[in-house]
């Protein structure tokens, strides 16, 4: 099963619609966490957020970078998306 | 929870094919909802919290879940906390522990 | 084995051409769908190590031991009395590191090779 042909269902779609334009961490495998709106998301986990910023693991770690406009991440390199 | 009586609990719902009971992993999982759950990636990191749902990918949702990693002396480095829901992609799960994870 | 293969080609390739003949005859499209979507059946039958000491491999350098207790179709196993064998700094997987997992589940799609521990023996440990 590769990760291009994934398509989420039930349990995790009805998790994805609560979610929509609530804000959220999101991470990637690298460990780079994203916390920002969500304005969208689809079945391969690409997500758009809003003005979000950029930390290393955890916000303790210091700020890397701030988005005021869209940041868009690729459904591949996610790892997890969470209620902030 | 005690692993054993983790066990008993799933062994309710197995099929029986040609007298042989069988244990089906997904079941195990569904049995898992509502309980502690401990999730370990491919990489050093792990998940810890109450299993909410999972789908058929086993893309997993859990409640209140703490992440951690393990460094190079095998000790256990707390990432972040989590409150409410967290989608983990299933894509990169190696295996589920039901009835969470030791001291945690 | 290659002449029931030759066989299977020529008699899908037949099909095919029924159907472009009769476009709407029902027999041709199922023969159609059952070239299409071939039944899987795994190689090796877990099921006689059910109750045995299993060995597995995981992607990502993982190692476990542990009781079989269940799988299914797409190798996802439920084990029991779960050992994990872990790494060492210089990423080497070493006897002496090992922790307790119990009842787990483990993920199919990223199993990379089972055996069973009884009937294999360790010819060569690290040392170091």
């Amino acid at each position: 099963m590769s990760a291009v042909t994934q398509e989420t269902t039930s349990a995790s779609t009805q998790f994805l619609s609560d979610i929509i334009g609530k804000p959220v961490n999101v991470k990637l495998h690298s460990g780079m966490l994203y916390i920002g709106t969500l304005e969208s998301i689809d079945g391969f986990m690409n997500i758009a957020l809003s003005s979000a910023t950029e930390h290393y693991e955890n916000k303790n770690n210091g700020l890397i970078n701030t988005y005021n406009s869209d940041v868009f991440l690729r459904g591949t390199q996610v790892m997890y998306i969470s209620e902030a | 929870m005690n692993f054993e009586e983790q066990f008993h609990v799933t062994t309710h719902t197995t099929h029986t094919i040609m007298g042989l009971a069988e244990i089906l992993p997904l079941e195990v999982i569904d049995k898992t909802i509502n309980q502690k759950v401990w999730i370990i990636l491919q990489s050093n990191r792990e998940f810890t919290g109450t299993l909410v749902g999972f789908d058929d990918f086993v893309n997993v949702i859990i409640e209140d879940a703490t992440e951690w990693t393990i460094n190079d002396k095998n000790e256990n480095e707390l990432v972040m906390e989590h409150h409410g829901r967290l989608l983990l992609s299933g894509n990169n799960i190696n295996m589920l522990v039901p009835g969470g994870k030791k001291d945690c | 084995m290659s002449e029931k293969m030759t066989f299977v080609w020529y008699s899908c390739f037949n099909s095919e051409q029924n159907q472009s003949s009769r476009p709407q005859s029902g027999h041709g499209t199922s023969q159609r769908k059952k070239f299409e979507s071939p039944k899987r059946e795994a190689i090796v039958d877990l099921s006689k190590y059910k109750d045995t000491k299993v060995r597995v491999k995981l992607m990502g350098g993982r190692l476990v031991v542990g009781v079989l207790k269940g799988h299914d179709q797409l190798m996802n196993l439920v084990l029991d009395e779960t050992i994990e064998y872990m790494k060492n700094a210089n990423d080497e997987v070493s006897k002496d590191k090992t922790r307790e997992l119990g009842f787990t589940v483990i993920r199919g799609t990223i199993l990379v090779s089972i055996s069973p521990v009884d009937g294999s023996e360790v010819i060569y440990v690290q040392t170091s």
